[in-house]
């Protein structure tokens, strides 16, 4: 599990000229940081990491908030047509993206949303099918009897979706956050068709520079990754410990 | 149980679903009668598309047809093999971490790694791992005593290597999500069970599994569809080789509309895969009211 | 109720996105004489964005814009950058700009890419402006006659070229006891000696092989070598595939006797150790290989003994070799095609290829003023003289890539039915057949338009 993320780090320590020996040797000496420095120097980088880190955030808030309130809705709440509307919301998912593609972006064009965040963080919150879905599955686990019990206590149906289903599904909420956090996070393609100026560029754009054609600096290029996976390392035992909150709370369950 | 709707459930229903609504027809709909439109089309990306009747399915049946039908029969032969070893592999390994274990939050974020590992370095690795003279896995079959395999280049063995490489990504993945799932299952059944005098296997087979039963068909369902859209390290490990065999539905669908640009043809062989993917989700979904335990 | 009046009304705006595709589209070929605008123009080219390249090309456009600044032009290039890593993903961005009615006025593409462009019209014609305007003593105007280069029209400039030459590894030739390849592109070692050095230098070493001779078995490459044999390469010149000719079989026994005797490595094994790295690491005495790497070679020359030969030929007869030249294209839908003719005209101008040449980027230049020079940088002091000759003279004995409109997509299906004959199943010959087979598919089918 460790040994692919253990050679992206030990080939970012090493010389690029010595990322090429083969076979690789398990350790190779000396070790060198110019890679991480001349990652760190690239232009537009702060730039970069500051705009990643606001598209990550903003669209996990609202697809955390908008599949949530959707998923309550298809869990606990009877209404019309809300099958029909469920499987459609979850036939999305089985659409291949690459068709989708252009005409995405001559409608994002024609609203003047191209080199913007908008294409990048709306969609996701509006449509998907992942999280509606994945949310459910584990809304439909807790017991009509809660929902009973707030009815009678006079909550209506927002606040027994913020005061009783959220708490509760504390644990997926938290997993379909950092999935959502990492997908964003690592977003190369989106960025890659909808960013058109260097002051928008995201960290995996900016990232992308290293490979080229005909050659890959290997040093560079895992330098690269490895910076760009260790927010998401911080965000990963943050959440960890959330998950352990998690038993705490699902205890009063019972 | 009241079975007549009322007025104000059926409002906030649709009030709290109505977001997802507007983003359905506004993302997806609308490019996606576009994308079936082109279907009928050559379309030089300027220009109105120019209509070419059933150009494009010709192509993609006829002309592409040896080649199409071999993406489908491979999708099948790999989802076979992935969705029930990573179900496996996924569940086991969160029912060890949900006790209490040493090195637990280590054991923990080793498999999560895979998730944020730069995709580039996970080929790599399983190149190597699966390479013919200098790989790991055929130093170890050599050890063994066993013959050598042709884990990429020989037809036979190649799907093997894609599958084994696929498994091991979603495991940790899926581990996540059972996990949580196992973290929702209420220690009262437990406690209950427990002074009935059940085994453990008897509380796994009558607490556990029902009890996390929506959860592991979320599972089941999500990877019939990362089958259908595998691509990826996959497609970096083989490019869909040796002689097409692990050539995916998908990665016909990608090179023909990312990379050759025939985006009629990605649309036709997107309605196949729409389809087909379309009827099994379809038939999980109505099996699913034999096995899945919804809490009422 | 409500699903049907979603539906019409995703109906009604899908259908109101298509006919606005189509105004998008028809606005660019309209506007041929609303051309001649006053005041200040700027032109957008777009670039891959690689960190070893984008100052080379930053400082092409900076001279291109001064020269055009001297002359009192009112035209600024301004660079779109295209974070991509490959030409897929460019031309990704490229075709969605398009789609949407803004691509950028200029561009650089891969010579593989050009037929498709070119076919489907979304690059303009340059011909006349090449004819009238460029003053074509300057150039090798042989390397403009590339894909870019359809029934005698020209849709892009070369930015840039590059070719194959044999790179070997003179040590490894000194310890083996055996004599380097000849380097004199009209008197090229023959298939027949290279194979037998190839034997003499191939041998199991600690960790593994050291292979001989390495060539990729490709269409590119099997038809340059057809070409040195006699024959042509891939098709007649009717353009009639011609891939299981005697010739062409002649040349893929060659390459099986290679495979076979274990003084080649496979293109399976060098997926997992490119053909460079088993080079660079002395595993690998001979490769034929792309001019890409001459910066990195003269970069080796301090730690490797590394000479440049011509690729392996006929005896007496010259030898031939693969040439590759990314365009600059000016893409449909320009609504200034006057301004970024000139903007063109500036960028590929003595200045503009002095300022690329300077960082060593691109690839040897199309201008013969900065060719040699820049593979003297590239190469550096310390490579032999014998190597520099050899590189320079190369360009003299380039070949065009038969890229057509299939060409690619045919390419990659050979490649990927490959594997076959690579594990011994099928003979050299019944795989000529089977490529020979593919091509006559996909040319029945393209000309069933």
């Amino acid at each position: 599990m460790l040994f692919p993320f253990f050679w992206m780090v030990k080939t970012a320590l090493m010389p690029n000229k010595v990322t090429l020996n083969y076979p690789p040797k398990l350790l190779e000496l000396p070790i060198v940081i110019d890679n991480f420095v001349k990652v760190l120097r690239s232009e537009g980088m702060t730039r970069s990491i500051f705009n990643s880190f606001f598209i990550a955030v903003v669209s996990t808030a609202g697809v955390l908030f908008f599949c949530s309130i959707a998923a309550y809705a298809f869990s606990k709440i009877r209404f019309r047509h809300s099958g029909f509307l469920f499987g459609a919301i979850f036939a999305t998912m089985l659409i291949p993206s690459q068709i989708l593609l252009i005409p995405m972006y001559v409608i994002f064009a024609k609203i003047h949303w191209v080199d913007t965040f908008l294409p990048l963080i709306v969609p996701q919150i509006l449509i998907n099918g992942y999280g509606v879905f994945l949310l459910r599955q584990f809304m439909v686990g807790i017991p009509d009897s809660y929902i009973e019990a707030a009815k009678l206590d006079g909550l209506g149906h927002f606040g027994i979706y913020a005061r009783i289903m959220l708490p509760l599904c504390k644990p997926p909420i938290i997993t379909l956050g950092v999935f959502t956090f990492i997908g964003n996070w690592n977003n190369f393609f989106g960025a890659l068709i909808y960013l058109d100026s260097e002051k928008n560029f995201t960290l995996p754009l900016v990232m992308n520079v290293f490979r080229t054609q005909y050659t890959v600096e290997w040093g560079t290029m895992m330098a690269g990754a490895t910076l760009t996976v260790l927010p998401l390392i911080v965000i990963y035992l943050f959440a960890q410990k959330s998950f352990i909150e998690g038993i705490a709370m699902t205890g009063v369950k019972g | 149980m009241n079975h007549k709707l009322s007025k104000k459930d059926n409002f906030y229903g649709h009030l709290f679903v109505a977001p997802q609504i507007i983003g359905l027809v506004l993302f997806v709909l609308i490019p996606l009668f576009f994308a079936l439109y082109l279907c009928f089309c050559d379309w030089n990306l300027f220009g109105a598309p120019k209509w070419v009747g059933f150009k494009n399915f010709r192509l993609v049946f006829g002309f592409d047809g040896d080649i199409f039908s071999k993406t489908i029969r491979n999708t099948a032969v790999l989802m076979l093999g992935i969705v029930p070893l990573t179900m496996i592999c996924s569940l086991a390994l969160a029912l060890l971490a949900n006790r209490k274990l040493k090195f637990l939050d280590f054991y923990k974020g080793a498999l999560f790694m895979p998730m944020v590992t730069s995709s580039v370095a996970i080929a790599m690795v399983w190149y190597w791992l699966f390479a013919p003279d200098l790989g790991l896995i055929n130093f170890m079959l050599g050890n063994l005593g066993l013959p050598e395999l042709g884990w990429l280049t020989d037809p036979k063995w190649s799907k093997l290597a894609v599958i084994i490489m696929t498994v091991w990504q979603k495991t940790g993945y899926y581990f996540i999500i059972f996990l949580a799932g196992l973290k929702g299952v209420s220690r009262v059944y437990y406690e209950a069970a427990e002074l009935d005098g059940a085994s453990s296997l008897q509380r796994f087979v009558h607490i556990t599994l029902p009890q996390i039963s929506p959860v592991t068909f979320f599972v089941f369902v999500m990877l019939v569809i990362d089958v259908f859209n595998l691509f990826g390290e996959a497609y970096v490990l083989t490019r869909g080789g040796p002689v097409y065999s692990t050539y995916t539905l998908m990665m016909y669908i990608y090179n023909e509309g990312m990379h050759y640009f025939n985006l009629g043809k990605a649309s036709v062989a997107s309605i196949v895969l729409i389809l087909l993917a379309g009827s099994i989700s379809a038939l999980q979904f109505s099996l699913s009211r034999k096995w899945v335990h919804y809490e009422t | 109720m409500k699903k049907t009046l979603a539906l019409i009304l995703a109906l009604v705006l899908a259908l109101s996105i298509l006919t606005g595709c189509g105004q998008a589209g028809s606005s660019p070929s309209t506007p041929a004489g609303a051309d001649k605008e006053d005041g200040p123009v700027t032109i957008r080219i777009a670039m891959m964005n690689s960190e070893s390249e984008i100052a080379g090309w930053e400082a092409m456009i900076q001279a291109a814009n001064e020269k055009l600044a001297a002359v009192g032009e009112q035209i600024t290039i301004e660079i779109q950058k295209i974070n991509a890593s490959d030409w897929p993903e460019y031309y990704q961005k490229v075709a969605a700009e398009m789609a949407a009615g803004n691509a950028p006025d200029l561009g650089r593409v891969a010579e593989s890419f050009m037929p498709t462009l070119i076919d489907r019209g979304q690059v303009i014609d340059l011909t006349e402006h090449v004819q009238k305007d460029l003053d074509q003593s300057q150039y090798f105007m042989k390397t403009f006659e590339n894909a870019a280069f359809v029934d005698g029209k020209y849709f892009g400039l070369p930015s840039g070229l590059y070719n194959y030459v044999l790179y070997y590894n003179k040590d490894l030739f000194d310890a083996a006891g055996v004599a380097y390849p000849s380097s004199d592109w009209n008197n090229p070692s023959s298939f027949e000696e290279i194979e037998e050095m190839a034997a003499k230098l191939s041998m199991d070493v600690e960790g593994g092989r050291q292979y001989g001779f390495f060539a990729g078995p490709y269409m590119a490459e099997v038809g340059m070598f057809s070409k040195a044999l006699g024959g042509s390469s891939v098709f007649d010149d009717e353009g009639n595939p011609i891939m299981n000719s005697a010739i062409t079989k002649q040349v893929y026994n060659w390459f099986d006797r290679m495979l076979k005797a274990g003084s080649m490595p496979t293109p399976a094994a060098t997926d997992i150790m490119d053909s460079m790295t088993m080079f660079t690491n002395d595993r690998l005495a001979m490769t034929v290989d792309g001019t890409w790497f001459l910066g990195m070679m003269g970069g080796l020359a301090d730690s490797m003994n590394i000479g440049i030969a011509a690729v392996p030929g006929a005896k007496g007869s010259p030898a031939y070799t693969s040439q590759f030249v990314d365009s600059f294209v000016m893409f449909t839908g320009t609504p200034h095609q006057e301004a970024a003719w000139k903007a063109l005209a500036a960028i590929i101008s003595r200045e503009g290829f002095e300022a690329l040449a300077a960082t060593g980027v691109g690839g040897i230049p199309v201008q013969r003023e900065v060719s040699n020079q820049v593979t003297d940088n590239l190469l550096g002091e310390k490579f032999s003289e014998e190597g520099k000759n050899c590189a320079k003279n190369s360009l003299d004995f380039t070949l065009k890539v038969p890229y057509n409109a299939y060409y690619q997509q045919a390419d990659e299906r050979v490649n990927n039915m490959m594997g076959e004959w690579m594990l011994g199943q099928i003979s050299p010959d019944d795989f000529a057949e089977q490529v020979q087979q593919i091509l006559l598919d996909f040319k029945a089918e393209s000309e069933k338009g």
